[in-house]
């Protein structure tokens, strides 16, 4: 828990360690050349995914701004060399990451960010089971996401939206069984 | 033999002749061979030939630059056209005059050279009577000329003691080693055949001499002759030009009018020089040549001035009727055309028609607008073309510069004509620059490998400088090279870069700025 707050006042006093790109001013129009573009699109990806990682972000808003742990300062816009990407460019880097699978939509506004794969979500909380000695057991999603077993674990704070996504893959591998109360999935036993 | 007719014609590069001042093209006839007298000359037997105003220039199709000669059109006497038969072909024969054309040139333009020539044995005489001297010319015989004083004629005896008679050659050959143009009086230089102000022929240019008497070889000429001319001493010279393509009645015809031209130009400053008698009285040659001799003196004299007096107002009266009537059978004639024209206004000819006349067909047309084009960029563009590597100039500025320049007043070329004529670069030899299409849209004269050499050049201004706009692209690459890339042509290959991938835009409120691509490549 300490280590956390450590690490999250860091981030709030250092500025965010972008890659030097960050700073190149094309990166912030739309590259008229589609192969050059994909690339773009692509280096705005990383970006993305770095700075979720970085911030231990999960969710996102169509601006850029993380909403998990809450941020005010909007990814997009680089006060640095005074640039931002405009709307519709914002729109084709969503719609792209999309594609890729590395946001997911959450609401009309905002998406989940997957800085790992769902896969590689679910065997990491498939391996904390192993390691923890929680299988055959039922285990709330808020033990998961914030018990004090899992504080060491790269899941930690997760959003339990992407715990659930993630516990649904074990599902479809026959590993887990999901326990619903209301039509909300409130705990998982994992065999 | 009469050899030296022939001159040496300059030409440029494109392979046009080099006109001088004043001196228009008239018409060009394609495929045309030249003989001196009943023989070919050999290597001058297929080229283009220019009629112009001054002179008929051949110009070959194979080496221009060596085989290009000229005749001057003073020098002919006559034209008579030969029509196809069988295996020959058309054929136009010019007859040359033996002689200097002097007087032709002379007569009421210069008249200092006049004047030589008519008081050539000038006699000076004192009158017994008032001691007045007196000039006469001719020889002194009866009827013994009268005093301009007392005007009593004179007695061979009593003024034999005081005849002085003046030589005067040497004065008309001071005149003639002068040189200087009838039109403009300008001093040329001896050697010279046309004036350097306004290109007028000079009179003594027949026959140059040098100091010592010889004549003055070109030795740029090359004639060789096939055969025997069959040119005799005293015969009238002459040469033929053959056509081969056409059957050259159109160049006959042309040359009929420049020639008929020419005459009427001569004649046209001479003052009534026909003139032999009005009503009824004889005229003096004095009358009408010499104009006011503020020497003369006495009664008799006066009485004379006020007689050619009369005489002048008559001619001038004679004169401005028929000026009048001239002018009145010139308004009627055009008050008939617009009535004429009023009927059919559709069959307007348009502007773009007006010097297409001398050419037979579009191809030769577009053959001699390529060649000209190719001068016009040649010669505009030497600069840029020696510093660098290479030019690129879009065909929009090209065609203004082109009917800018070069079309002032005899009609435009039409943008497709000149599209035509620059693919025909190559075709015509003109290696030097081609048509080729940038970024499969915009059509530009260029140079080998301009293109490339300008890309490069942007490339690296944009590597120094990034985020460079077009406007100081435009600055660097016309400051350091002093010649224009125009800005249309810059943003073409800006636009090649960005669609190849070798530069970023990164476009703001203020423009768009250029950033090499370093971190995505294709």
């Amino acid at each position: 828990m300490s280590s956390c707050n450590g690490a999250k006042c860091d981030l709030i006093t250092l500025p965010m360690p972008f890659p030097p790109i960050y700073d190149f001013p094309p990166l912030y129009t739309r590259q008229p050349n589609s192969l050059i573009r994909k690339q773009q699109l692509e280096t705005w990806v990383n970006i993305l995914i770095q700075h979720a990682r970085e911030n231990k972000g999960w969710l996102i808003s169509h601006d850029g701004k993380l909403l998990e742990p809450k941020q005010d300062h909007s990814l997009f816009v680089n006060e640095n060399i005074q640039r931002q990407v405009p709307d519709p460019f914002i729109d084709e880097i969503w719609v792209y990451a999309l594609q890729k699978g590395t946001v997911l939509k959450h609401t009309n506004d905002s998406f989940y960010i997957l800085w790992k794969s769902l896969d590689s979500w679910s065997s990491l909380l498939l391996q904390w089971f192993e390691t923890t000695g929680k299988l055959n057991q039922v285990v709330t999603i808020y033990e998961i996401v914030s018990g004090d077993d899992s504080s060491a674990w790269e899941f930690y704070s997760m959003n339990e939206q992407i715990c659930e996504l993630a516990l649904s893959k074990l599902v479809d591998r026959g590993r887990a069984t999901m326990i619903t109360n209301d039509g909300k999935v409130v705990a998982v036993k994992v065999v | 033999m009469y050899l030296d007719y022939w001159h040496y014609a300059e030409t440029t590069t494109s392979a046009q002749p080099i006109l001088r001042e004043n001196e228009k093209d008239i018409y060009v006839e394609q495929n045309v061979g030249l003989y001196h007298g009943k023989s070919k000359i050999i290597t001058k037997q297929k080229g283009r030939c220019y009629l112009t105003s001054q002179r008929i220039i051949y110009i070959d199709d194979k080496a221009h630059s060596k085989e290009s000669v000229c005749l001057e059109l003073g020098d002919i006497k006559d034209l008579q056209y030969n029509s196809k038969f069988l295996k020959r072909s058309a054929k136009l024969v010019i007859f040359l005059k033996l002689e200097a054309p002097v007087d032709k040139f002379d007569m009421g333009l210069h008249k200092a050279g006049n004047k030589a020539s008519l008081i050539s044995n000038k006699v000076t005489w004192t009158c017994p009577i008032c001691m007045v001297t007196n000039e006469t010319t001719g020889e002194l015989k009866d009827p013994m000329p009268r005093c301009i004083n007392c005007g009593i004629a004179a007695d061979y005896d009593m003024v034999a003691s005081t005849v002085v008679a003046t030589n005067t050659d040497e004065q008309t050959a001071k005149l003639d080693q002068v040189n200087s143009c009838p039109a403009c009086t300008f001093v040329n230089h001896p050697q010279i055949n046309n004036c350097e102000i306004c290109g007028t022929r000079l009179l003594k240019s027949n026959v140059i001499q040098y100091a010592d008497g010889g004549i003055f070889k070109d030795s740029r000429m090359n004639i060789v002759l096939e055969t025997n001319p069959g040119l005799k001493e005293g015969d009238t010279p002459f040469i033929q030009l053959s056509f081969r393509n056409s059957d050259g009645s159109l160049f006959f015809q042309a040359m009929c009018g420049v020639l008929e031209d020419l005459e009427s130009e001569a004649n046209k400053l001479l003052y009534n020089q026909k003139l032999v008698s009005i009503n009824g009285v004889n005229i003096h040659p004095d009358i009408i040549s010499v104009g006011d001799n503020f020497n003369q003196i006495g009664i008799t004299s006066l009485e004379r001035i006020k007689e050619q007096q009369l005489l002048k107002n008559d001619i001038l009266l004679n004169n401005a009727l028929g000026d009048l009537n001239n002018l009145m059978a010139l308004a009627s004639d055009i008050e008939r055309l617009y009535e004429g024209a009023k009927g059919d206004n559709s069959k307007k000819d348009s502007i773009l028609l007006i010097d297409r006349d001398k050419f037979l067909n579009k191809s030769t047309f577009l053959d001699e607008i390529s060649r000209e084009i190719h001068q016009l960029i040649m010669s505009e563009f030497k600069d840029q073309l020696k510093k660098q590597d290479g030019i690129l100039i879009n065909m929009v500025d090209l065609y203004a510069l082109y009917n800018k320049s070069m079309r002032i007043g005899t009609g435009f070329v039409s943008p497709s004509e000149m599209r035509e004529a620059c693919e025909r670069f190559t075709k015509l030899g003109l290696m030097d620059i081609r048509l080729v299409r940038i970024n499969g849209r915009v059509l530009c004269v260029s140079s080998d490998n301009s293109f490339e050499f300008i890309k490069k050049n942007i490339v690296s201004i944009v590597e120094d400088a990034p985020g460079s706009d077009l406007l100081h692209l435009t600055q660097i690459l016309n400051q350091t090279n002093s010649n224009n890339w125009a800005i249309g042509i810059i943003m073409e290959v800006l636009q090649n870069c960005i669609t190849e991938g070798e530069l970023l835009i990164d476009e703001q409120i203020t423009g768009i700025h250029y950033y090499v691509n370093v971190n995505w490549r294709v």
